[in-house]
């Protein structure tokens, strides 16, 4: 006669475990992040760096999404640009003409990036896998 | 830092045959380019370094980022040579005096373009994550 043996595999309950865990943790993660991000940011008129906010990503499963990108028009190019440098003569005292015409004879500059998005993210991911690493015990 | 960059220079002006060298005629900047830079250029610089002490191992990883930009008419010219820059250093051999190269892996590649210029600006940012090791 075999001996009996059951193995009781609660995979959801388990995972629906997991799950809330590791979206505690990523809120956590994208909080420390977002303060990073608002303390490297450079200022000028606070514009920028009152729109960098954390969201819940798209995904069925849950993620955060640290972003710097307001409802208008003005953050989601100035953005990008501070993040990563251009190359441009859309900068400080030159202006577009009225009808947003050509910008001839000025010539274009490049324009150093600023990061800090990357960075606060760079300074955070080993705290963050740490902080997972611990919840997951 | 200034090894690196040191190390990264000489790796980009290596073999002025190379097809990235020829593309930008030489140009390569370190953090900015000069006012008045003939295009198309190649800037390098860094992002973001995290020192990291583990068992006694003394590790910088370092984000690097490169920009590239071709003031034309046609976008084929910035992304040519952004081919040419993933050729020569997607995983490539770093020579960083006092350090033991690691990595040299390639991360996001964004689109950084002005169109409002005439010809237009078209141009792509790259990073690079590097991690190196100090030589004991």
């Amino acid at each position: 006669m075999a001996a009996g043996f059951t193995l009781e595999w609660h995979d959801k309950e388990l995972l629906k475990k997991v799950n809330i865990i590791a979206d505690a943790v990523a809120k956590k993660g994208a909080g420390l992040v977002l303060k990073d991000a608002r303390r490297l940011v450079p200022v000028d008129s606070e514009t920028l760096k009152k729109e960098i906010e954390v969201h819940r990503g798209k995904f069925r499963d849950g993620d955060w999404v640290v972003e710097a990108q307001g409802p208008g028009n003005y953050t989601k190019f100035y953005a990008k640009f501070v993040e990563l440098g251009h190359y441009s003569s859309v900068y400080g005292k030159y202006k577009r003409s009225k009808g947003g015409g050509s910008l001839k004879g000025i010539s274009p500059i490049h324009i150093p990036k600023k990061p800090y998005l990357r960075p606060a993210l760079n300074k955070n991911k080993s705290r963050i896998q740490r902080m997972f690493r611990d919840a997951m015990k | 830092m200034n090894l690196l960059f040191t190390g990264i220079y000489n790796k980009l002006i290596a073999n002025t045959a190379d097809d990235l060298y020829v593309a930008v005629g030489g140009r390569f900047y370190l953090n900015h380019a000069p006012q008045n830079a003939t295009l198309p250029f190649c800037i390098f610089s860094s992002i973001s370094s995290v020192h990291e002490i583990d068992f006694g191992e003394e590790r910088e990883d370092t984000l690097i980022q490169f920009d590239i930009f071709s003031e034309n008419n046609s976008a084929d010219e910035a992304g040519d040579i952004l081919g040419y820059l993933k050729t020569l250093m997607d995983d490539c051999a770093l020579t960083v005096t006092g350090w033991r190269h690691i990595t040299f892996s390639r991360g996001n590649v964004y689109p950084n373009n002005d169109f409002s210029q005439v010809p237009p600006i078209h141009g792509y940012s790259v990073e690079y994550n590097v991690m190196i090791e100090k030589t004991k």
